[in-house]
């Protein structure tokens, strides 16, 4: 009997050891992704495409066989737009094994994992928190900051006035979330309208999923803008744009908003409301993006149809061509083996003037520069399509007309 | 004179939605003494099954609308005869987390539906808005101002006139002397939440047609329970006066007093409302004065 127990303890400590041995072989040569995203809060609608289209980018490049040999592992998390749960999930996956990159997807989040991205020397990326360009550390921005984007929006406004045979500077509003988010834009883009003469009038803000802004909307127009600038991520601008189109503001005062403004799939139902409104991107937009034969073809082997594209997805393979590149430099420099997270930081500052297949402009990162690229593209709701109305141009340095 | 007359009626438009979502509530309170925190939900799923008709597979307005309320009553008498019959008997409080339950289980089917999307109702209200000395009034919101009213009215008279309603008078002034008289508490129950569920969908339609169908929508479900709160949990009129009321004090307070104190007035309006109002009438401002022997 005991003779028995002990080769049935022999026989179940082997099954053990084969089975870690086994799984350590298959997971050999894997690096994580970890997206702190909202997959069904407020900005949902950017997080689901955009992730979407970074985990198709993955799974191609992985069943290609990965960089190098070495598989890409992505986890997503559902903080729903709240900065306690991200944290405490960062937390919680921050063992992870050669986790190398955290996308934390919201500006507020972004600001309170930043503390243990540093004490962990790992590498973050943040949508377009201006305050990482002010201060370098390890926190990569997606594209140009807010701030500089918002700067851009201005320049095309100061354009479009004089081209209207108007003279001096027009007088602008701007209504956004009550949030780190919405607030951002203005850390620096308040000083360059200064600075080009605008008059900007005290910004509004709301809290997601505001009823109706027509208190907002109703209060800048009458102080007298011209120009009314609508924060928050989509269906906020699109809804706030439908309020201004329902009191008639719309005909006297032209909507802009930034890249998270109306999608082409959201823009169908609310055509007429939303004709006319300005969106400033750093990503293609509209058919832009839908022609670009890189992003169409990718989407059309994982998710079928075209029916239901959505542009942010472009936006979402484009983190994924930054992390092959990165991971590809990492790997060349120290090798898999002693990869770790501080290697990734230093490779992704040495990935300057990656092409990224006309999606955005050639990556900026460097040793000096937190901005994923520095270009943006303006484009302008016309018969119910997103259309470009300029080339890509640089977004004006704004960040560094703020104290932060 | 007329800035003021403009966020007056546009409060009062956003105030007739949160009217009818607290109807429903009050509903639900009236008869069987359970303030329900699920909702938010119906309102939500209301609107969703709308989408799903109209948007989805395209039928016209009538034919969506039908299937919707049907299918929002189904899922309100599920709630009842699912979740909150087994309680019966228990203590208030257990139906009380029960709705609470039902909320966070019906949130994550929602969320799951929707995927993080936003389904947008076609217009199914004429578009455009009515000019009355300046003020412009967007006609469908108007609409479902004059819907809101009227349906305050008829679930009124039937609480008033008709049979049902007496028996669910009856069975909300004590339950066990209903009983008595003939009337099956049980089925008042589930009478009520279909209503109740009916409200709902009318109230997310409304709603849906301001602010589309996503994750925000059911948590509308908390202003209508401060607006039933306010106007007295039993009664329909405080829904009315208070929703009505609640719209108009965010609307105008944010217009005046935002740049006075540096805005987040519409924020906070309807929790000032409500702390007010419980410290001067804490069974609110219609609500029955209840005065318990000791």
């Amino acid at each position: 009997m005991r003779k028995q127990s002990v080769i049935f303890l022999l026989m179940v400590l082997a099954i053990c050891v084969g089975l870690v041995t086994l799984s350590s072989t298959s997971f050999a040569k894997e690096v994580s992704y970890l997206s702190l995203a909202d997959y069904t809060g407020p900005i949902a609608g950017l997080n689901v495409p955009a992730d979407m289209g970074l985990e198709d980018y993955i799974k191609d490049i992985n069943s290609k066989g990965g960089v190098d040999g070495v598989k890409i592992k992505f986890i997503g998390i559902d903080t729903r737009y709240d900065v306690a749960r991200a944290v405490s999930a960062y937390k919680r996956y921050r063992r992870t094994p050669r986790l190398l990159v955290v996308n934390s997807i919201s500006t507020g989040i972004g600001k309170a994992v930043a503390r243990l991205i540093e004490r962990d020397k790992r590498l973050q990326i943040v949508p377009g928190d201006g305050e990482f360009q002010a201060h370098i550390q390890r926190t990569f921005i997606w594209g140009p900051a807010y701030q500089d984007a918002f700067a851009a929006t201005l320049d095309w406004i100061m354009d479009d006035w004089k081209a209207k045979g108007n003279s001096g500077a027009p007088v602008v509003g701007y209504l956004s979330w009550d949030n780190p988010y919405g607030r951002e834009h203005l850390r620096g883009g308040k000083e360059y309208a200064e600075k080009l003469g605008i008059k900007f009038l005290p910004p509004e803000f709301f809290p997601p999923g505001t009823l109706k802004h027509d208190v907002y909307l109703t209060r800048l127009a009458k102080a007298g803008a011209n120009y009314i600038h609508a924060g928050g991520v989509d269906p906020t601008p699109t809804n706030v744009i439908r309020d201004a189109y329902a009191l008639g503001i719309t005909k006297k005062i032209q909507m802009t908003t930034d890249y998270w403004g109306p999608t082409a799939l959201g823009i169908g139902v609310h055509a007429k409301a939303l004709e006319g409104t300005v969106i400033t991107s750093f990503y293609q937009r509209g058919d832009d993006s839908r022609n670009n034969p890189f992003v169409a073809d990718l989407w059309k082997k994982h998710r079928g149809s075209m029916e239901k594209f959505n542009e942010v997805y472009g936006m979402g393979m484009s983190w994924g061509m930054t992390y092959v590149a990165g991971l590809t430099a990492a790997l060349k420099a120290v090798g898999y083996d002693n990869l770790k997270p501080d290697d990734m930081y230093k490779a992704y500052q040495g990935i300057t003037g990656l092409d990224k297949h006309g999606i955005q402009g050639v990556c900026a990162y460097s040793p000096t520069s937190r901005r994923g690229s520095l270009e943006v593209k303006i484009y302008r709701v016309k018969n119910g399509k997103i259309v470009p109305i300029t080339d890509w141009r640089k977004a004006p340095d704004a960040v560094s007309l703020h104290k932060f | 004179m007329i800035e003021f007359f403009q966020h007056a009626i546009t409060g009062l438009m956003i105030g007739s939605l949160y009217a009818l979502v607290a109807a429903g509530i009050v509903l639900v309170y009236k008869a069987t003494h359970v303030v329900s925190l699920a909702h938010g939900q119906l309102v939500a799923f209301g609107a969703l099954f709308f989408w799903l008709f109209l948007g989805g597979l395209g039928l016209p307005f009538w034919l969506s609308l039908v299937p919707a309320f049907v299918l929002t009553a189904l899922l309100g008498l599920l709630i009842e005869r699912l979740a909150l019959r087994p309680l019966i008997g228990q203590p208030l409080f257990a139906a009380f987390l029960m709705t609470f339950a039902i909320f966070i289980a019906l949130e994550g089917v929602f969320v799951l539906y929707l995927k993080g999307e936003t389904r947008t109702l076609p217009a199914f209200l004429p578009e455009g808005n009515l000019d009355i000395s300046g003020i412009s009034i967007p006609i469908n919101q108007l609409i479902s101002f004059c819907v809101a009213v009227l349906l305050f009215a008829a679930v009124s008279l039937l609480f008033k006139y008709t049979k049902l309603g007496l028996g669910m008078r009856a069975t909300a002034e004590d339950h066990r002397l209903a009983q008595s008289t003939g009337i099956i508490v049980k089925n008042i129950f589930s009478y009520i939440w279909i209503l109740s569920a009916m409200v709902a969908a009318v109230a997310g339609i409304a709603t849906a047609n301001v602010m589309d169908i996503y994750y925000m929508l059911p948590y509308i479900g908390i202003s209508g329970l401060i607006v039933a709160i306010c106007g007295g949990l039993d009664s329909l009129l405080g829904a009315l006066v208070v929703g009505l009321l609640l719209g108009f004090v965010e609307n105008v307070g944010a217009a005046y007093l935002d740049p006075l104190v540096g805005g987040g007035v519409k924020d906070v309006a309807a929790y000032v409302v409500l702390l007010a109002v419980l410290l001067i009438r804490p069974y609110g401002l219609f609500g029955l004065v209840k005065i318990e022997r000791i």
